[in-house]
């Protein structure tokens, strides 16, 4: 690869990312004016998110007299591995930042990172909300964890490659169509993880205004300010991030001309909103299950990325 | 050469010279120092031959009966003796601080001198270079980490402990006497080198072809009892979370950090020397994973920091294993890649293990010494009056989770690549191996997430919950600067952790020809992730400092936690460990055992309801069960034991007329 097709890549994988940055406030946004238009009410308006965020940047804080630095370490941790994530993720089958055989496990990594230390933050607290929280969040990440990166490893058996590059570049129709059972598994399972990890119905409530049934939310109680805003961003970033290896593999669409790649980034931006219309329409017609449910949802998703699997064992 | 000779005979003067001084603080001091010292010492040879492994042997002009003088340092021998040098050396400086408080309460004499045995012979195992030699350091490691654990012999669940210690290790050492001399026994054990001519039911002669698959495999289980049983490995390594809590906090560091890895050690030699068979691979995957899955859910079910501690070192032990049968599985159907990636993820792992459970302990030790109270559940808040040892717990909690950007991620990544690899092969046997050992990994770093998370928060954070958290001194100077050095470690084993792969595989690289070259492409997928690891600091380094700028001008004020409007809250209201680890226990209930014992309340009147958790080893209870049918039915032999001397003579005239009988006959 010539020095001017690598700068032309890296641009563009720069770019791509920008895109996630700039737009990742206006998933949630959608989600709130689909489960609206369900609801029959007009809605907040589209960029909420974003006027939320600048609210809470501009904010003081109130500091618990218990907390540590622990307690402000852990926002911005999770938003560094947040943006550390985004950097590793392709984007409708074009490559991120970054790329190496085995970055699937440093995708997952990062958000282990990210989780460890929201929840040490959330103990920091001394309140036993927040402990509840942390427990709840670290008790389902087992599963889900198991999920994702089984999911990966059926993608990466479907394709014979070992980085997220690889394995999202090569998915393309010829794949589905040579084995497009594996792929819908993964794609379902990879799906239950995006509603664990991005806090949604059925697994999380974002909205419940009730301490004990709050699962996320209520790790973050204690937070204000920029600290919050660290943490709604995140959040976003997350889901952008998730949904971009989503829609990446359920949009097949791939290629390797100019034209191709501004195709794909473009596809995976659709995908990406599409994803934010199917939460909202998920959380609209069904309600949070109960706690205790919880898990088996996610051991179902593991037992999904596992039967991808077994069906590529020779 | 001089300098490993020198290293040896300073730890065997060092312990002798420990024994001799009145005073407690002289004592000590020579006991520590000729630690270190030794440490020092030995760590020169060690690394060169790191760097350029070359067998030599250290030959003595006057040689001891049965080649006792045979030491060599080859590749794989530096790989474990550089981290198990400097863990013991850090470990005497703190242990030094740790045991300050003992003084007038015992003589630091023995301490020091079991502590320097230790050195020498865990030196000895590592170095050994034939059976005779390891099996009396192997004896002198057993004896003396046994001294070590019981120092504090005035309680009775440590002489407990002790002796199941005892017994675990000298049940593996029988099996090892067994490996060890056979007729023509070599270590390590060689294929086709005149080893095992003879002797063997099948009338095979052996001699200089290789041998034959029984014997090999014969060799494979004695090693794998013997030597796994040190390791930890399920359900051998009952002793393991027994012991680690009893021991003084700096031996248990050195136990868990140097001393399980002399077992991984053992069964990575006889890997690497002789040729596996698929099934030994089949046998390291199924008990590493069982032995890892195992040892993390233990971790849930503990009350205690070093407990859970010692659970958590099982788990890396079976994670170990895991990367040595993967290789072995590698070389057994001739797969090279798997076997270099497998073999070298397990070295690389007992690095990074050593390191991280180390600091652990020592963090422990510290909690221990400060407060006096080893139950986490009456911890809390002590990140605020041990700023030290609550840092350096919190990256060692990261490191031993197998978190991004310290070195146990990259030790994860090269396993968790190599199984993927192996699934990836067209290879009937390697494929669904692989795959349950990628997903044992999987498993075991998203629970000892939430266990570490868990324990770290209770212990360090919130407020104290008992008085026992309150009145709390930070350790003195001599216990945090080793705490600190191996803190350091941890960033820079993530940071350099290509280098660390490089090593491993250039120490395999005699046993697995191309090893370096097979491994190249991790190796350089590695220098990527220290790239993200890099961008992770800055964005962190970054947003922390935005994050300050934004409050300097803004209105901070500090108050109560969020209470959701409740008056009186209490510390005691706060998460515990057992409530935080309740739900995913409870997940893993068929492996942890009973959790807990509600007492309901009860009538028209409740007066009293709690909950006791206590979770039971099921592994010890199932071996106390065997020992004790065993006692039962041997209960018969006890009429032959009469005590009188006429009847043993009766016995011994019996057996003589027996043999000779069969002589003639």
């Amino acid at each position: 690869m010539s020095a001017a097709a690598f700068d032309m890549g890296a641009l563009g994988a720069l770019l791509r990312m920008a895109a996630g940055l700039a737009l990742c406030p206006l998933l949630l946004g959608v989600i709130n004016r689909v489960k609206a238009k369900f609801a029959g009410r007009q809605g907040q308006p589209l960029l909420q998110t974003y006027y939320e965020l600048a609210k809470l940047l501009r904010k003081g804080a109130v500091f618990s007299t218990t907390t540590s630095w622990i307690f402000g370490l852990g926002p911005a941790a999770g938003l560094a591995c947040g943006l550390c994530a985004l950097a590793l993720v392709p984007l409708g089958g074009q490559p991120g930042l970054f790329s190496f055989e085995g970055d699937l496990f440093l995708f997952a990594g990062l958000y282990s990172l990210g989780r460890f230390l929201t929840a040490t933050a959330a103990l920091d607290t001394g309140s036993s909300f927040e402990g509840m929280g942390a427990s709840r969040e670290m008790q389902f990440a087992v599963p889900a964890e198991l999920a994702l990166i089984l999911g990966f490893v059926a993608l990466s058996q479907a394709t014979g490659e070992y980085s997220l590059a690889g394995i999202l570049g090569r998915l393309d129709l010829a794949r589905w169509q040579a084995c497009g059972p594996v792929l819908a598994l993964t794609a379902a399972a990879l799906f239950l993880v995006l509603l664990a990890e991005t806090c949604r119905i059925p697994v999380d409530d974002p909205n419940t205004h009730l301490e004990l049934t709050m699962i996320h939310e209520v790790m973050v109680l204690d937070h204000g300010g920029p600290d919050l805003a660290f943490i709604v961003y995140g959040q976003a970033l997350k889901m952008w991030t998730l949904g971009a290896v989503l829609a990446g593999l359920v949009i097949p669409a791939r290629g390797d001309g100019a034209a191709d790649v501004l195709l794909g980034a473009v596809w995976g931006v659709v995908g990406i909103f599409g994803l934010a219309v199917v939460i909202g329409i998920v959380e609209s017609s069904m309600a949070r299950l109960r706690l205790l449910l919880v898990p088996r949802l996610l051991v179902g998703a593991t037992a999904l990325s596992g039967l991808a699997l077994i069906l590529l064992l020779r | 050469m001089i300098l490993f000779a020198c290293c040896l005979a300073v730890f065997l003067t060092g312990a002798l010279a420990a024994l001799l001084p009145r005073s407690y603080r002289a004592a000590s001091a020579i006991g520590a120092g000729a630690a270190m010292l030794g440490c020092a010492l030995g760590l020169v040879p060690a690394a060169q031959a790191l760097i350029t492994p070359q067998e030599w042997a250290l030959t003595l002009a006057w040689p001891p009966p049965f080649g006792l003088g045979s030491f060599a340092i080859d590749g794989v021998s530096a790989m474990f003796l550089v981290p198990a040098l400097v863990l013991i050396g850090l470990a005497a400086a703190y242990g030094r601080g740790y045991l300050a408080d003992q003084e007038g309460r015992r003589k630091a004499g023995a301490p020091w001198f079991f502590y320097n045995i230790l050195a020498a012979a865990i030196t000895g195992v590592f170095t050994a270079r034939d059976p005779l030699l390891l099996l009396l350091c192997w004896e002198a490691m057993a004896l003396s980490s046994y001294f070590l654990i019981c120092l504090e012999d005035a309680d009775g669940a440590v002489r407990r402990a002790g002796r199941i210690y005892l017994v675990a290790s000298n049940l593996g050492a029988a099996f090892l006497l067994v490996l060890c001399l056979l007729p023509g026994a070599a270590w390590p054990p060689a294929p086709g080198v005149a080893a095992f001519t003879g002797g063997f039911a099948d009338g095979s002669t052996g001699g200089f072809a290789a041998l034959p698959a029984i014997p090999a495999g014969a060799v494979f289980l004695l090693a794998l009892v013997g030597f796994g049983s040190k390791a930890g490995l399920a359900p051998l390594g009952v002793w393991l979370p027994e012991a680690h809590p009893a021991a003084p906090s700096h031996v248990s560091a050195v136990l868990s950090g140097v001393m399980i890895k002399t077992g991984v050690y053992g069964i990575l030699r006889v890997l690497l020397a002789l040729p596996p068979q698929p099934w030994w691979g089949w046998t390291l995957i199924a008990l590493g994973g069982a032995t890892a899955v195992l040892g993390v859910a233990g971790t849930l079910g503990q009350g205690e920091l070093k407990r859970l501690l010692a659970w958590s070192s099982m788990e890396n032990a079976g994670l170990m294993l895991l990367g040595l049968g993967l290789g072995a599985l590698g070389r057994a159907f001739n797969e090279p890649v798997v076997a270099a990636l497998g073999f070298g993820a397990a070295l690389v792992h007992m690095v990074n293990h050593g390191v991280f459970k180390s600091l652990l302990f020592l963090g422990a030790g510290s909690v221990l010494h400060g407060t006096g109270e080893r139950r986490m559940d009456k911890l809390g808040g002590l990140l605020g009056r041990m700023p030290v040892t609550g840092a350096t717990f919190l990256v060692g909690a990261l490191g031993i989770c197998g978190l991004p950007p310290l070195g146990g991620f990259a030790s994860e990544l090269v396993l968790g690549l190599c199984a993927l690899k192996g699934l990836l092969l067209p290879q009937v046997g390697l494929d669904i191996p692989s795959l349950a050992a990628l997903a044992a990994l999987i498993l075991c770093a998203g629970m000892a997430a939430a266990a570490f998370s868990g324990a770290f928060g209770v212990v360090f954070l919130g407020a104290p919950r008992d008085a026992a958290a309150q009145n709390v001194h930070e350790a003195p100077a001599a216990m945090r600067w080793p705490m600190l050095a191996l803190a350091a470690l941890a960033p820079l084993l993530g940071i350099f952790s290509p280098f660390v792969l490089r090593a491993a595989l250039h120490a395999l690289a005699p046993a697995i020809p191309g090893a370096e070259e097979l491994g190249a492409s991790t190796v350089s997928a590695l220098t990527t992730a220290t790239l993200i690891f890099g961008l992770l600091f800055a964005l962190l380094g970054g947003l922390l400092l935005l994050r300050g700028r934004l409050l300097s001008r803004r209105d901070v004020r500090t108050g109560p936690t969020w209470d959701c409007g409740y008056a009186a809250p209490t510390a005691r209201i706060q998460y515990t460990y057992s409530s935080f680890a309740q739900p995913l226990a409870e997940m893993f209930h068929a492996l942890t055992g009973p959790t807990g014992v509600l007492t309901r309340p009860w009538g028209l009147f409740p007066a009293r309801a709690g909950h006791a958790a206590e979770s039971e080893d099921r592994m010890l209870r199932g071996f106390l069960a065997l020992f004790g049918f065993i006692d039962a039915k041997l209960e018969a032999m006890h009429r032959l034991q009469q005590g009188q001397v006429h009847v043993y003579v009766l016995y011994i005239a019996a057996t003589l007329v027996a043999l000779l009988a069969w002589g003639l006959w």
